[in-house]
């Protein structure tokens, strides 16, 4: 496999220095390609070589903070390549006492005792390395202005696959080339929590997609229709039970209306009044579990979860 | 405070001035130089370079190899070599004042 590493550094360090005039973005990464074949001359590998150098965004950061605090005017507005900066361990603050000693989060910070894997800066999968090739092709200088901007979008895309740039020198660093952020930046994740309101009272309502409402959609026009049925069932066996139990009253309001009385009528009313309260029994109880089942069912088609009690 | 600001910027700084006060030298020999004896991320260098330059505390020019890519000499300026000699103070001074604080600091330690 042909060694890449130096293309790769190369061009993250162009890309990352795109705000800078062409002329002297092209003597930097002509020098450090230089210290590149220097140090090849010595036997290195480009491997060990990249990974001495340090990650590129963050020396070009370096740079593009020295041009920004001298010559802002030349610095093109070209949005700064820039991976998300992760929870910062470490929250800045605006007027950082930098001591040499301290302070280890700069470009100058020890990488020779932390074993720093070429992964950590070269984490790309395997295409990136095809899609590589192309630029292969061309020389590094990258001198056509077409060519840069695709090698410009390359390393975006190359860089936004680099989780492990050291965070707290970034957001540093980032903070200073925004020139707008506010300091106190990491502090506002804990105050927000503060400020949540709580979730005691409000049953936490999930958004469900348009493809959800969809399907919902589906199964209800299936499942409604039976669900009613099996209501009418439960509602005249509740309605017969009902009418069993009230058997009696109305044996005595036949009687009241002047109707014949028959020993018949007595010994089916108290058997009718008995099958009623039996039925009664049966019915109660499948009437409750079937209303909680419906009553589910149309939570679950208005998306509202019920928080259970503790 | 002030000094101790140019300091993180400046430590890299005044090793490379001292080291081109005693000669020219090229950006990978002030690199292999440097990491002889700290530990720091060789790229760091270059925009220390840049910086001194722009700075005006030294000049650079280029001198042709037949082995390999042109190598960019870094010379010092008369100004360079005189905020040199200000920053060797300096630092002097700090290192020496760091070293009395944390002497101190561990015979009070002792004696408690």
């Amino acid at each position: 496999m042909r060694e890449m590493h130096k293309e790769l550094f190369l061009l993250k360090l162009e890309a990352a220095l795109l705000p800078l005039p062409e002329k002297e973005r092209m003597e930097i990464v002509e020098e450090y390609d230089a210290h590149f074949e220097f140090s090849k001359q010595e036997g290195r590998t480009e491997e060990e070589i990249a990974k001495e150098l340090g990650v590129p965004e963050e020396l070009a950061a370096d740079i593009l903070n020295d041009q920004r605090e001298r010559k802002p005017e030349t610095l093109s507005e070209i949005p700064v390549l820039e991976t998300e900066p992760k929870a910062d361990p470490y929250p800045p603050m605006m007027e950082k006492p930098i001591s040499p000693a301290g302070d280890d989060r700069s470009a100058l910070a020890p990488r020779k005792s932390a074993p720093v894997p070429i992964s950590e800066y070269m984490r790309v999968p395997p295409m990136d390395y095809r899609s590589d090739k192309k630029e292969e092709s061309s020389p590094p200088a990258l001198d056509a202005e077409p060519n840069v901007m695709g090698a410009g979008m390359q390393a975006s895309e190359l860089s936004a696959q680099e989780p492990m740039t050291p965070p707290s020198f970034y957001a540093e660093q980032g903070r200073d080339l925004r020139m707008d952020a506010p300091p106190m930046h990491g502090f506002e994740g804990p105050h927000n929590q503060n400020q949540a309101p709580p979730f005691a009272e409000e049953p936490p309502k999930k958004k469900r997609s348009a493809g959800g409402a969809i399907g919902v959609l589906l199964v209800s026009i299936v499942v409604i229709p039976l669900l009613l049925s099996f209501w009418g069932v439960f509602i005249s066996l509740g309605a017969a039970a009902l009418i069993m139990i009230l058997s009696p009253a109305l044996l005595i309001v036949k009687l009241y209306m002047g109707g014949m009385f028959h020993g018949i009528d007595l010994s089916a009313v108290l058997i009718m009044f008995g099958l009623g309260i039996f039925l009664m029994q049966l019915v109660w109880p499948l009437m409750k579990g079937y209303s909680k089942i419906s009553g589910g069912y149309m939570r679950w088609v208005f998306n509202i979860r019920k928080e259970r009690a503790a | 405070m002030k000094e101790i600001i140019q300091f993180k910027k400046g430590v890299l700084g005044l090793c490379v001035m001292v080291l081109i006060n005693e000669r020219d030298q090229y950006g990978f020999e002030l690199a292999q130089q440097i990491s002889k004896h700290i530990e720091v991320a060789e790229g760091a260098l270059y925009p220390v370079l840049r910086r001194m330059v722009a700075d005006g505390h030294c000049t650079t020019y280029l001198q042709e190899s037949t082995e390999g890519p042109p190598r960019k000499y870094y010379k010092l300026t008369p100004e360079g070599k005189a905020y040199m000699n200000e920053l060797v103070t300096e630092w002097k001074r700090f290192v020496t004042g760091v070293q009395e604080l944390m002497e101190e600091s561990e015979r009070g330690e002792r004696d408690a």
